[in-house]
């Protein structure tokens, strides 16, 4: 046989050409990510309930034998055979015995057929002395065509999710959706990359000595971002203090639909972490542009150092300082300076109170971060090339038209990046909040991270799986967050940001 | 293909067990009450005990009594000593896993009504019965009453005892300094020892605040305690209200404290007190112990002149500390108010055994060697009640003496675990601990005067508090609904809402959960 490009006599049971490094036979093709996402889509469905109770849900009631699926089957090996399955159909794309991988995939379907209609499934009733649940079986047919105590089922969203998935998975082995978003240049492959960037293991084995190196992050990563990710299975279960038990998707419901603390949370993330995002990039930026404008170097250094310094105090510290400073009591120097100017005529109660907390907290935030947010903006103006200001000064242009028409512009990019790196972080709002919060400010005060951590750790009772939903959600929003700055940074930046 | 379907089936395998671990499940099985022979039920093997700081602390030698208590006993445990303020955060997250789960935990009175609900602790009514404490004649006269106040529903809904309580729960009186009093030309013998009125009490204060020219004369770790029973620390001004659920006979139903019109009036009371400068307005982002530094404050702008706090040890805390700060010491722990009554006593704290030791066999002989022991009248209870000899207190000639702090060489140990003032057991006849009087706690004598007097003050006008109902509905519910009362509380006080208002808030947001919890307490006092 011998090589399409250079036309040497290849060696028996060759891959690549000796000579030019050319592919041998049918090039691989990309990997068909479709079909790994309909497998995800599917192991998501084996999570979701496959029987659902039509039982209309009563605010602050958990109703008995709500839904079952995977979790609450009495052969859980089913469960684990049908992960097993999944997994290896998606080994199988991974590596490129796509058609395989639809045998797996359409395997795993039968697995979940054959689950729900000749396996029993559990729901709890009660507990025993020493806490152990109390079970009773149910088989999904006769609970759909009689229902249980007065309640009828229904088919549940697992079976519908995990179908779509199965359609997606196997669409997907024929379907190579990253080829639409690949330019074609043209180009032989040989020349876009060398044999070892072709091969991902000898690429491995040649920078081994780098992989060792990594092997420790590689373990703390895994051990400490990824297994706890397994705890999300909680979400769908009723968890307090111990012993878990199926519940489907009864917290999403109960949080969407009852759950006013939860959605004045969520109102509250949003809108305090953008807003704090704008006024801290804004006066940031504004910073930036009157420090860049001082000359004496002494004084700028020192006032740079003066407000990078908050920046390294505790969130605890500052919000002692502050309470102290801002006391509703006649030790509060702000509430006595304003009203020896007479700009009130009683003492504002800035922590206590709803209607300033809010303002308070954006001072605190501003008056903490702004020092630290301007080292971008100063190095990005440090960058200008000092003969685009001369020329504009020989043109006539005064200070501010240079600030306008030059300095402006010239930061554009970097305030835009700043702004889309921190969007993605806009979910993660808790310490600042937490030690300037009071029950009497929740109303304005409580986010997503403050308000799981309160139910959780300081409600007494702990309902674990309700918490983890919440967590879930917020993720979930987080996620989407990241990979929409993650598109717009593409956009602006011409890269991404994960 | 061969080698990419090893390798295949090779990772495929890793992964499907680690995705495996997603799907543990349970599978207890109901446990059989079994008829114990007490006689013959030997010592446990190596048990484990997780503790707050009530017990010594690491930093104060928790070593040395560890050791002491170890050689006592003749038992091998281990103490766990978490952090003090996320002690119940520790408790919890070793109650998720078997193999984290201590065999003996200490618990207060509401996470005992929890736990056992849920079915983690051991059911002790028949030890408790059986047991050597019990039966040794030695108990002091509230001690089955106290006792019978730690019954709580576990998950069969019956009431049984899951906990061992070896002292009173203690609770919070009224301390008001006299330097203010004087400054108000109020003498000592109009408030020391008089049942005043809540117009009489007020009277007082609005006195004082006009005297001393201050921002407010009451200083509280919040409008409201963090734990049951919750309006501890502004009595006169909660006076009947109930915070949470309660049993109602004359309406034979369950009902909602907070709903009552006691509370509604007690809110009304705590927001004229805040206007008027009498309650600090900033009481809501107070801590216990920055409510208490405003009480030992030497700023005339922070300092308070009445403060509601522990009461026996803590009168001798707070007075030596007022000494420190250069102030006048002399506080009045004054009697409750006439519309309050009686102070709160609440639950003590509870010694439970897991029912992790349970299955593991070990449950009965914790009871025996451990807990039964807790108050054997000798050398064990001296150790409960002071420490290690050498470290915490020392005794020569039979004269007792407490040692300085290893964390605080300036002031003293007075007690460990248990309060000698609180201690639900006497000393046996015959004991002698190197020479002190037969048959007298050894320590006993050698507590300040202050302790001794407030404790027999707060013991005399005191009612023990009912300990909570619970079921599993309560449970997830008690969370949010607490939150909203707590919502309710600051912004009554701060004047932010009206009364009615705030309750038109409380019932929009948690009204719903509030009648399901009743609705559950209800059937469960029903079906048993």
């Amino acid at each position: 046989m011998q090589c399409k490009s250079c036309q040497t006599e290849l060696p028996k049971k060759a891959k690549i050409c000796p000579k030019c490094g050319a592919q041998v036979g049918k090039p691989a093709g990309n990997t068909k990510i479709l079909a790994i996402i309909g497998m995800v889509i599917m192991l998501i469905g084996g999570l979701l309930p496959f029987v659902q109770s039509n039982e209309k849900l009563v605010d602050g009631v958990t109703p008995k034998a709500y839904a079952f699926g995977f979790m609450n089957i009495s052969m859980p090996v089913m469960w684990y055979l049908f992960i097993a399955l999944l997994v290896v159909g998606i080994l199988l794309v991974v590596a490129k015995k796509e058609k395989f991988s639809i045998i797996a995939s359409a395997l795993s379907m039968v697995v979940l057929v054959v689950s729900m209609f000749v396996f029993q499934f559990t729901s709890v009733n009660g507990k025993t002395k020493t806490g152990a649940l109390k079970y009773e079986y149910h088989n999904l047919s006769d609970l759909l065509s009689n229902g249980y105590k007065g309640n009828s089922y229904s088919i549940g969203c697992g079976l519908i999710v995990t179908a779509i998935g199965l359609i997606v998975a196997i669409v997907g082995v024929f379907w190579d959706v990253v080829a639409l978003f690949k330019k074609d240049l043209g180009v032989d492959a040989k020349y876009l990359s060398n044999t070892l960037n072709a091969n991902m293991w000898h690429q491995m084995f040649y920078f081994r000595g780098f992989y060792l190196m990594f092997l420790p992050v590689f373990v703390m990563v895994l051990l400490f971002f990824y297994w706890p990710m397994l705890g999300c299975r909680y979400a769908f279960t009723s968890y307090v203090l111990a012993n878990p038990y199926y519940m489907g998707l009864f917290h999403f419901e109960t949080m969407f639909r009852f759950d006013t603390f939860f959605w004045q949370a969520f109102r509250n993330t949003l809108i305090l972490s953008i807003t704090k995002l704008i006024l801290n990039t804004g006066a940031a930026v504004i910073i930036s542009l009157l420090l860049n404008e001082i000359s004496n170097m002494l004084f700028k250094k020192t006032v740079q150092t003066i407000i990078y310094l908050p920046h390294f105090m505790s969130w605890v510290v500052v919000a002692a300082v502050f309470k102290m400073l801002m006391s509703v009591n006649s030790s509060g120097v702000i509430n006595g300076i304003l009203m020896n100017i007479n700009l009130i005529s009683e003492p504002i109660d800035f922590f206590g109170s709803s209607k300033y907390w809010t303002g308070t907290f954006f001072i605190m935030n501003i008056w903490k971060d702004t020092g630290w947010g301007t080292i971008l903006f100063l190095a990005t103006l440090s960058g200008i090339s000092p003969d685009l200001y001369e020329a504009a000064q020989i043109d006539g242009a005064n200070r501010f038209k240079r600030l306008i028409y030059i300095t402006l512009p010239a930061l554009a990019n970097t305030i835009i990046t700043v702004f889309i790196l921190n969007l993605a972080k806009v979910m993660n709002l808790f310490e600042s909040v937490f030690v300037t919060q009071s029950a009497g400010t929740y109303d304005v005060s409580q986010v997503l991270q403050t308000y799981v951590y309160n139910k959780t750790f300081n409600a007494s009772f702990s309902d674990y799986g309700y918490t983890t939903a919440v967590g879930l959600f917020k993720s979930f929003v987080g996620m989407i967050l990241v990979l929409g700055c993650n598109w717009m940074s593409k956009k602006v930046r011409g890269r991404g940001i994960v | 293909m061969k080698k990419t379907i090893k390798k295949i089936t090779a990772v495929g395998l890793t992964l499907t067990s680690v995705m495996g671990l997603v799907a543990c499940g349970n599978t207890k099985t109901e446990e059989q009450k079994e008829t114990v022979d007490w006689a013959s039920v030997e010592k446990p093997e190596k048990f484990t005990i997780m503790v707050d700081n009530t017990v010594m602390t690491a930093e104060e030698y928790g070593a040395e009594f560890d050791a002491e208590l170890k050689n006592l006993t003749g038992l091998d445990f281990e103490i766990t000593r978490p952090d003090h303020s996320s002690y119940y955060d520790a408790v919890a997250n070793s109650m998720l896993d078997k193999n984290s789960m201590p065999d003996v935990v200490l618990l207060s009175s509401d996470y005992l009504a929890l736990y056992s609900s849920q079915g983690l602790l051991w059911d002790m009514t028949d030890a408790w019965e059986a047991s050597a404490t019990k039966n040794s004649g030695r108990l002091i006269a509230d001690a089955e009453k106290i006792m019978s106040a730690n019954y709580c529903r576990g998950v069969d809904g019956e009431k049984a005892l899951y906990g061992f309580t070896p002292a009173r729960g203690n609770g919070c009186c009224t301390y008001i300094k006299k330097a203010w009093l004087d400054a108000a030309g109020i003498a000592v013998s109009e408030v020391e020892k008089k049942t005043l009125t809540f117009s009489q009490y007020y009277d007082i204060l609005k006195k004082m605040k006009a005297a001393k020219g201050v921002d407010y004369v009451i200083s509280a770790p919040g409008f409201y305690s963090k734990e049951a029973p919750y309006t501890n620390y502004l009595p006169e001004f909660y006076q009947d209200a109930e915070w949470t659920f309660y049993y109602d006979s004359a309406k034979g139903e369950f009902v909602d404290g907070f709903s009552q019109k006691a509370m509604k009036d007690a809110l009304g009371r705590i927001q004229t007190a805040v206007a008027d400068g009498i309650i600090n307005k900033e009481s809501n982002t107070k801590t216990t112990s920055t409510a208490r530094n405003d009480f030992y404050s030497t700023d005339p702008k922070t300092e308070s002149g009445v403060f509601t706090y522990w009461a026996g040890q803590w009168a001798e805390t707070l007075r030596t500390n007022l000494v420190s700060k250069g102030l006048d010491d002399k506080l009045i722990p004054i009697y409750p108010i006439k519309e309050l009554g009686s102070y709160a006593e609440r639950l003590a704290p509870s010694w439970c055994i897991t029912s992790h030791a349970s299955e593991t066999g070990k449950a009965e002989g914790i009871f025996k060697y451990f807990i039964d022991t807790m108050l054997d009248g000798g050398d064990i209870q001296t150790a409960w009640e002071y420490g290690a000899k050498g470290y915490h207190y020392d005794v020569v000639d039979g004269k007792f003496t407490f040692l300085p702090k290893k964390s605080d060489a300036k002031s003293k140990y007075t007690k460990n675990h248990i309060d000698p003032m609180l201690v639900l057991a006497n000393y046996k006849s015959d004991y002698s601990k190197n020479g002190t009087e037969t048959g007298a706690d050894p320590g006993k004598k050698s507590l300040a005067e202050t302790i001794t007097s407030c404790s027999e003050m707060f013991f005399t006008h005191s009612k023990l508090c009912e300990p909570a109902e619970m079921t599993e509905e309560v449970g997830k519910l008690i969370g949010d609904i607490n939150t909203q009362r707590r919502i309710v509380v600051d912004k009554v006080a701060k004047g932010e809402l009206t009364v009615d208002k705030a309750y038109e808030e409380y019932n929009s947001v948690v009204g719903s959960k509030v009648e399901a919890a009743l609705k559950s307490l209800n059937e469960q006092y029903a079906s048993k």
